[in-house]
Order: structure tokens, then sequence, then C-alpha cells
């Protein structure tokens, strides 16, 4: 078993459960590579996700502290824990697109709008798959699935210019990037900014699912053929080409530059205290 | 001695500022209030009004007759001279108002004037009118000079005294113009009585059960709370935020107390229907959380300013999937204080959620009582925060113990992880399948809790003769009505009623007595603010007993005494059983 597997999960749990050529344990291990970069230890972070496949394989495994909410709150729980934990403690959430794009987005907004610390990986297979294959917020235009077999149409979350990483830039996050499982040390170096940004950090990660979105999208559950798909459609941010549906890096980074949400509430609620005393 | 004092106008004009000042006065001069508030919902305009009734002896409801109506405008004057009593009194300004009332009953008073005269400045109107109605129950000024130097102090000196002469003056010429006043408060030997309305009677009992942490989205009637916690932060050092919606807000709450801290949320039931998801999340991961409910009308949007007791079948079934609950449903400030700290406790003790379900009426109406027994409150901290517990195999957070309650620990203050998971999960807390955990998980979390839990709640109080002839049953806020209601029956109906604050589970155990009175008694009586009888219904579900009548009310307002004592003899006059 590898290093990091050891250091930091449940040895009965690895190898996960996750299907054969899924490309969430690439991103896990990108994950737990950034956390072992940054020195951190199991005591150091207390791990979160809601439900579908990223929190299975992810938070399934990890062997400190832990906790899974419901679909989509778990930002909403995370800012509890933010206010009641002590401000060294890190908190990662790995969760899904359908969670943090879907159900939970106006609950991510305003952990984004108040800057909690919190470094939130959004693990992207392209739609709902975990529920057998329905389109999600980022499925790109045309694809096929189960809930649009002649092709997805309709406009969503990363079409016509629109883009969700730029409302969560506008909505106050602090750190943000994005890639695919492909990238490699490149995913790791933006996961650590991410985890190193005292305030909200997210980092969008497209994997692949060759079960469902391959076999709908694709035709063949062949992995290497759906890799092949995601790579071609990926370039680093300023190479990227009109083939080009994920621009990779970092698309934000104003790391450390507003008050981090809890850290704001303890100072005021510290202020006014000293207040009553004079 | 009592008297009601009923200050009406349009939203906007400072009903509030007088009628809580008024109350204020009363009770710091020993005498008991109560108060209930009738508003529009609606920033400025409308019509409403604020009620005050004062008495040497308790009082928990309001009457319909008024002795002293405060018009704010030409149309207080029309819905409520009716109300008046024949030796009331209705004072007005007439140069406001822009017509003269010159006949028997009615007394000008140039509020506006006198305050610009004395005060400088017209905006003293209401102050000039606090101290007219004080000089024509001729109650000493110096309770009133005092509440108004605690809350101009800020504004600096000259506000204070401008505000003062404004007062006197009030009072001056109430006392010299007022010849048909035969009011008369007795100078009271009590000592000042505290005041609390339903909210803060909720928000203090948070307070003093030292809970750390309250999420909310604005919502009325339940907004007090969160306002009086958002103040305490100054003493209390209490954190509250104000969630993008009651989803988040109760997450967020469920988020810090699984990192240990106590936590509250609140809101009223279109606000609570979102929070569903999040207590099932708090059965499932049994995390404990307070949760108020200040209930108002619905379905929907309803009658957002207006009371019902219209969710509590709702809130006993809230939830999907099956885990147990406590319910408390308080009849007054005094009991939600209370009843809001064995909540927590409760909640904390057995890792489960716990209401505190209250309504506009109880919310805004304010009680006056002798002091809170320190004593009685209970403060036990129950997490585990053993330092000696480590390595891998020592610690679960849901372990399977006799009673079903797993040690509490928090993430960090151990150096074994806690774990928990909205999916059916292990003692370590991680995500399982298999139905034999299932099921020991199933029988943990309810069955071996729940008989322990049925122990801690008490029986509903009961008041009246031994074997009563005419019973009333109540519960939550009609507790207030229903005393003062058997005090004004005929002794020869030998009346009595039962209150239940403590609602789910029943403690079936203790309800020997309940049940023998009510077998006994020839009037059974079930008194609910709500259409369908749900608290009667829930009797019948649980303890299998039938009423012989029912007096259900669901216009919007509360009980008043004058109503509840009519409605009791119109079902006499009736007779026998419907």
């Amino acid at each position: 078993m590898d290093y990091l597997a050891k250091k930091y999960t449940r040895p009965r749990k690895i190898p996960s459960t996750a299907c054969s050529g899924c490309g969430l344990g690439i991103n896990h291990k990108a994950v737990l590579q950034a956390i072992y970069e940054l020195g951190l230890e199991v005591e150091d972070i207390v791990w979160g996700t809601s439900i579908g496949c990223a929190g299975r394989q992810t938070f399934g495994t990890w062997k400190g502290d832990g906790f899974a909410g419901t679909h989509g709150r778990v930002y909403a729980i995370a800012r509890g824990l933010r206010l009641a934990l002590p401000s060294e403690k890190k908190i990662i959430l790995t969760v899904g697109d359908g969670d943090a794009f879907g159900i939970g987005l106006l609950h991510l907004i305003h952990a984004a709008r108040s800057n909690a610390d919190l470094t939130v990986i959004v693990n992207d297979n392209l739609g709902y798959m975990s529920t057998g294959g329905q389109y999600g917020w980022t499925t790109p235009l045309g694809s096929k699935t189960d809930s649009s077999p002649y092709g997805m149409y309709e406009q969503n979350l990363m079409s016509d210019d629109i883009d969700v990483l730029s409302m969560l830039k506008h909505a106050g996050a602090t750190f943000i990037a994005r890639h695919v499982s492909m990238d490699g040390q490149r995913a790791v170096e933006s996961i650590k900014k991410g985890i190193r940004n005292r305030g909200f950090s997210l980092i969008h990660m497209v994997y692949p699912c060759p079960t469902n979105f391959g076999s709908r999208e694709l035709g063949t559950r062949n992995t290497i053929k759906l890799y092949e798909w995601i790579e071609s459609r990926a370039a680093p941010l300023g190479e990227e080409d009109e083939n080009t549906v994920w621009a990779t890096g970092v698309y934000h980074d104003a790391s450390n530059s507003r008050p981090e949400f809890s850290e704001n509430i303890h100072k005021n609620v510290e202020r006014i205290r000293r207040g009553a005393a004079l | 001695m009592e008297y009601t004092i009923r200050i009406a106008g349009e939203a906007g004009q400072g009903i509030q500022t007088i009628g809580s000042a008024i109350g204020r006065v009363f009770s710091r001069s020993g005498f008991h209030v109560f108060t209930h508030q009738d508003y529009m919902s609606r920033v400025r305009g409308g019509h409403n009004f604020y009620q005050i009734r004062v008495s040497d002896k308790p009082v928990s409801s309001s009457r319909r007759g008024v002795d002293i109506l405060i018009a704010l405008n030409e149309e207080a004057i029309e819905r409520h001279h009716g109300s008046v009593t024949s030796s009331g009194l209705v004072i007005y300004d007439k140069n406001f108002i822009k017509k003269d009332y010159d006949q028997p009953g009615y007394l000008h008073i140039p509020f506006e004037e006198i305050a610009s005269e004395e005060g400088g400045n017209r905006i003293f109107s209401n102050t000039v009118a606090t101290g007219a109605v004080l000089g024509m129950l001729q109650i000493d000024l110096e309770i009133y000079t005092g509440i108004l130097r605690e809350v101009f102090s800020k504004k600096g000196n000259k506000v204070v005294d401008d505000n003062i002469k404004a007062a006197r003056a009030g009072y001056e010429y109430a006392r010299e113009n007022c010849n048909e006043c035969s009011f008369s408060m007795e100078a009271n030997k009590n000592r000042p009585l505290l005041i609390l309305n339903g909210n803060q009677a909720i928000g203090y009992g948070a307070l003093v059960s030292g809970c750390r942490f309250y999420s909310a989205y604005p919502m009325t009637p339940s907004t007090g709370i969160m306002v009086y916690l958002a103040s305490k932060a100054l003493k209390h050092g209490i954190i509250v935020e104000q969630a993008e919606d009651e989803i988040s807000a109760i997450n967020m709450a469920l988020g810090a107390s699984f990192a240990g801290v106590r936590a509250m949320t609140g809101s009223s039931g279109g606000g609570f229907a979102l929070m569903v998801e999040g207590l099932s999340l708090a059965g499932m991961t049994e995390t404990p959380i307070v949760i108020a409910e200040v209930q108002r009308p619905g379905p929907a949007t309803g009658l957002p300013t207006r009371t019902e007791q219209g969710d509590l079948l709702f809130l006993l079934h809230a939830g999907h999937g099956e885990f147990p609950r406590i319910l408390f449903a308080p009849g007054s400030p005094e009991q939600a204080v209370y009843l809001t700290n064995r909540a927590f406790d409760l909640a904390e003790k057995y890792q489960i959620p716990a209401f505190v379900l209250s309504d506009q009426y109880l919310a805004d109406s304010e009680w006056t009582f002798e002091s809170l027994d320190r004593d009685a409150l209970i403060c036990n901290d129950y997490r585990l925060k053993s330092p000696g517990l480590s390595g891998p195999d020592n610690y679960k957070r849901h372990s399977i113990t006799p009673t079903g309650v797993s040690p509490l620990a928090v993430p960090g203050s151990i150096t074994t992880p806690v774990i928990t998971d909205s999916d059916e999960h292990d003692e370590e807390g991680h995500m399982i399948e298999d139905a034999e955990t299932r099921i020991a998980m199933v029988e943990k979390r309810l069955w071996r809790k729940l008989p322990a839990i049925r122990e801690e709640l008490s029986p509903p109080l009961y008041e009246g003769p031994d074997e009563p002839d005419l019973l009333l049953v109540g519960w939550g806020s009609t507790y207030g009505v229903m005393k003062d209601t058997i005090l004004e029956l005929p002794e020869e109906m030998r009346g009595g009623f039962f209150h239940f604050s403590e609602i789910c589970p029943l403690p079936v155990s203790k309800l020997g007595e309940f049940l023998e009175t009510f077998r006994k008694a020839r009037l059974t009586i079930a008194v609910e603010n709500n259409a369908t009888g749900q608290f009667e219904r829930y009797l019948r579900a649980e303890l299998g007993i039938e009423f012989t009548h029912h007096i259900r009310k669901y216009d919007g307002r509360p009980f008043i005494l004058d109503d509840l004592v009519h409605a009791i003899e119109e079902l006499i006059k009736e007779g026998g059983r419907e």
C-alpha cells in the first residue's frame, strides 16, 4: 500500500469501493499529497462531505475526525464547525458537482461571501453519476446522459460564458482553481494554496466516470477513451483552443486578503464585550 | 383593583413605546401585569393595539373591557370605543385627530402641544401620553423618570431632561383636567416584579443554559429571540449568526453542536418547514440541538403577525425516519425560561433534538413574576473531555450502550477520531448497509433511549377543586387564559384545568391523576387555538381518551378571558354531550 494511504486512511477501506477506472482516486490522492506536502497530520484536519461518490470514497477512508451531512448542506454545517473549532484546525470538504453547484449552491455562495476558512474540493464527474448518470450543472452541452438522451441542451453553469467559478469569485471566495484529474502535481500545488489560504478556497476538479458518463456519452466504458476525451478538452489557462472546455490552473488568488468568517465574528464579539467593560 | 389600558393607533406612532413603558412602570411598582399585542403585518399604517392589564393580584390573560383607551387616531376611537367600560375613559389629542369628542367618557389631552411647549419638540408626545396615564392612575412618577433616564442616557442629558419635563407636564395635565378619573392604584408594598415576554424568556432560558451559538433567518413572530440574543453579545459573548435561509440555520447550529458548542435555532412554522431535513440529520447523527418554533397561522405565509397553535402535529411528526424528540410548550414566559433550560439539558443528555413550541400570543405577551429560581436551573455538561482516551479503538461516537446514549466527545478534544455520518453508520460513525448493524442502531437511537426520556418529563399542571365537575384541558399558550377563566366561573360549576407543557414523549406512567380526574369529570373540554383539535387528537391517540366538548379558535387571535368564559357558559346552556 502506498505511503499516503497508510498515513492518512483506514487500511480496511483501501482499495475503495469505486468502480473500475474511476478517476476519483486520482483526485483523492492529489488532496492527500497536498496535505502531506504541507506537513499536516491526521489530527490537524476535520474532513467533511455530504453524499454521493465523492464523499463515499474520500471521507469514508479518512482516518481522523469527520462528518457526512445531508446533500448540499455541508457548507452550512462546516460554517458552524468553523465557528466552534480552534482556528488552526483545517476543514477540508470533498464534495460532488451536484452537491456544490446544484442543491448546495446558495450555501456555497454564502460560505464564499463570508470567506469561511474551508477548502472545498468539488470532484466533478460531469453530472449525477451515483444515481445512475443524469446531467448536472457543469455537464458539457450536447452530452448524452440518462436524463438528456438526445444531448444536454440546457444552459448551465459552464455555458454561454457563464462560469460558476466567476460567480464564486464575485461572491467573495479568496482562492479558486480548476483542474482535471490528469493535472498531477499542478493540481496538488493548487490544493496546497487552497489549504494555506485562511479563507474560502474552492478547487474544481473534473474526473472521469467510465461507468455512467462514459457509457452514455461515448458509448463505451473504455477508461482510456474517456481519459482522452477529457484531456483533449482541457488546457492550461492561456493555452486554450476552440475545443477547450476546462481551462486549468489558478483562477483567482486573493489568499488572506479578506477577513476570515470566524475570526471576524470572534474579533467583533470580543470588541463588543470590551466595549461593555469600558 | 385591576385596570385594562389599551393603546391603539397605526404602526409607527409609538404604540409599543408607550405600552412597554407603562408595563415596566407597573412591574417595577410591584403590580402584576399582563400585556398582549395585536398588530398587522405592516411597518407603517394599518391598525395596531397594545393592551395592558394591571392588578394587585397575578393576572395571566387579557380582558375585553377597557378602562383607559389611549387613541392615537380616529380609527382607534371608532374601533375601540365600544370596548370602553361605563366608568372608563378615552384619552386623545383633538388637535392631532382633528375631531372633538366633547362628551362624557372622553378626555382631550393636547399631547403634541404639551410636548412642544414643555419638551421643546413634538416627538415627545408619547412621553406626554405615558405621563398622562400615570397621572390618571396616580402612580408616582419617579419610576417612569428612572426608566426615561435609562432609555435616553446615551442621547445626552438634554434629551433625558426634556423627556422628563414632557412626562411631568402630561402627568400634571391629567391630574388637573381629569374630572371623571375615579381610578386609583393604591400604593403597593410588593417588591418590584420581573417582566418578560415569551421570546425574551426563551432567549434568556438559552443564555442561562450556556447556549453559545444561535443561528436563524428572520421570521415573524420568532425574530424576537434572535434580536434578544444578538443584544447579549455584549454581556455573554454569544454568537448570533443570521443564516441565508432556515436550512442553513439549522445545519450551522448542528455543525457548532457537533464541535461541542451548545447551539440553538429558531423560526416560525414556514421556516421550520425548511429545517425538517436538518432535524432528521440531528436524529441520525445524534447531535444535540434545541429548536424554538414560534407559531403563526398557516398554511404558507398565513397571517404573519397573528397567533395559532397549528403546528403541534407537524412538529411531533416532522423529519423523515424514526428518531426520538422532546417537545415542550410553555404556557408563560416563566415556564419558557425553565423549559428552554430543560430542553438544552435533555437535548445534550440524550443527544436528540428538543423543541420549545411557542406562538405569537406568548411571544409578544409580557408577564410579571416574582423572581427566577436559579437553583432550579440545570447546567450539566455531558461532553466527554477526558484526555485519557487514546488509541484508535477506545472511542466510538456511536458506541452501543445499555442506555443507548454514547459518550459525547468533540472533534479534537480527544486523540481518537470523532466521526458521524448522515448515512446509517456503525459504532465508529462510518457508513454501513448491513441489516444487523441497522437494527442495532435503530434500537440504540430509539428504543433504548425513549423509556428514559419519557421518565424525564413531568405530568400536566392542575388547578381547581378536587374532583372537578368541569375540566378544561389545554397546552402551550392557553395556560394563562384557562387559569383566569377557572377563577371567573361560578363556584358551583366546580371548574378546574390541566395544562400540558411537557408534551412529547408523554410521561404515561405519571398520568394517573390526570386520567382519573378526567374520567370523573362530567364535562371535559379541550381548549385549543386551532381548527382541528390537534392536541385532543394526540391525547386520543396516545391515551385513548375522548373529550365531551371542545372549544377551538382559529381566527388568528388569542383567547380573551371574557370570551372563553362565555363560550363555556354557552356549552353548559346547550347541556349534555355533543
